[in-house]
């Protein structure tokens, strides 16, 4: 008999430097990639000067990229899809340079060795919890000493 | 050396106890708060004998088998042999972490067998260079070291260190 339950997960709120993300993103705009995702950033100048001001949904999209590409490289590709890492929007988290991962329990020690090994941009795990809206309302009290800092 | 309880310091600072500053060489006048002597220098250990000190910086993980080797020549027993989570994160290859992890196994298992204390520490001088407990645990995880004995050893290690954070240079 079959068990109908769902992987057990994770939520991760992760803080980023939002200025070195644009170092970032500038520093591989001008190297040559395989990756197609990164060719149509390089061919988009105008969306990454508007990044001083906002990040958009695109880089997000980047910045999944590149955790699971680092992820890829350290742990392989079998356990990067285990992983099931994705990145959490919505109206409701609308945090200055905080993001939220959701990743599988499994392989969520894998994940934290991955972030804190990341180099650029610097990310550091804020909080974790095993749902968003417990996250959320943990953040917001977070959020003002982290800032503060 | 006992430390009165109405001692001003030049930066106006109070005596904070749970702090524990890290210094390169030994004060010539007693502090307000526990202080760790940190040596880093990798040519002084190759050359000849070093001072007295607590925690031993590892830089380079490149050479890390001929620094064992050293220390163990050494022979000092209660010394931190100290790894900094940043150094790993200004190299931008991922093969560097795979080298990294093999240098922390073996850094970690001479320090069983010597009496030596690991030390994982983010070394970070930015907020975003931060590592949370639940981080360090996990780099621990995948270097295959359990976390609880990690921080259990770690408390006996700074117990022990606390016998000798008073000690001042000898006047000059």
């Amino acid at each position: 008999m079959m068990l109908r339950r769902r992987d057990k997960r994770r939520y991760l709120a992760i803080a980023i430097d939002k200025s070195r993300l644009l170092d970032t993103l500038t520093e591989l705009k001008n190297q040559p990639s395989t990756v197609p995702f990164e060719n149509k950033l390089n061919n988009n100048r105008k969306r990454i000067s508007d990044l001083k001001n906002r990040i958009y949904e695109p880089e997000l999209k980047f910045l999944l990229k590149i955790i699971r590409r680092r992820y890829s490289e350290l742990f392989g590709f079998i356990d990067l899809e285990k992983s099931g890492i994705q990145i959490i929007t919505g109206k409701k988290i609308k945090f200055e340079g905080i993001f939220i991962l959701k990743c599988h329990l499994d392989s969520i020690d894998n994940l934290l060795f991955t972030l804190a090994t990341f180099n650029k941009p610097k990310i550091t795990t804020v909080k974790m919890s095993g749902t968003i809206r417990k996250l959320i309302s943990e953040l917001n009290h977070i959020i003002i000493v982290f800032n503060d800092t | 050396m006992k430390i009165p309880s109405d001692f001003i310091y030049p930066d106006n600072t109070k005596s904070v106890l749970s702090v524990i500053y890290r210094l390169k060489e030994k004060p010539v006048r007693p502090l307000s708060a526990n202080y760790l002597i940190i040596f880093d220098q990798i040519e002084k250990l190759f050359n000849g004998k070093p001072e007295q000190f607590d925690i031993f910086n590892l830089t380079n993980f490149n050479n890390h088998i001929e620094v064992i080797r050293q220390l163990k020549r050494l022979n000092r027993q209660n010394i931190g042999i100290e790894i900094k989570i940043q150094d790993i994160r200004n190299s931008l290859y991922s093969h560097d972490v795979g080298r990294w992890i093999r240098c922390m196994k073996d850094i970690y298992k001479f320090c069983k067998l010597s009496d030596n204390q690991f030390i994982l520490s983010s070394g970070t001088n930015s907020k975003y260079g931060l590592i949370s407990d639940i981080g360090v645990e996990s780099i621990l995880k995948v270097c295959e070291i359990d976390p609880k004995k990690y921080w259990k050893d770690l408390e006996k290690w700074l117990e022990i260190k606390k016998k000798v954070f008073y000690d001042v240079a000898p006047s000059r």
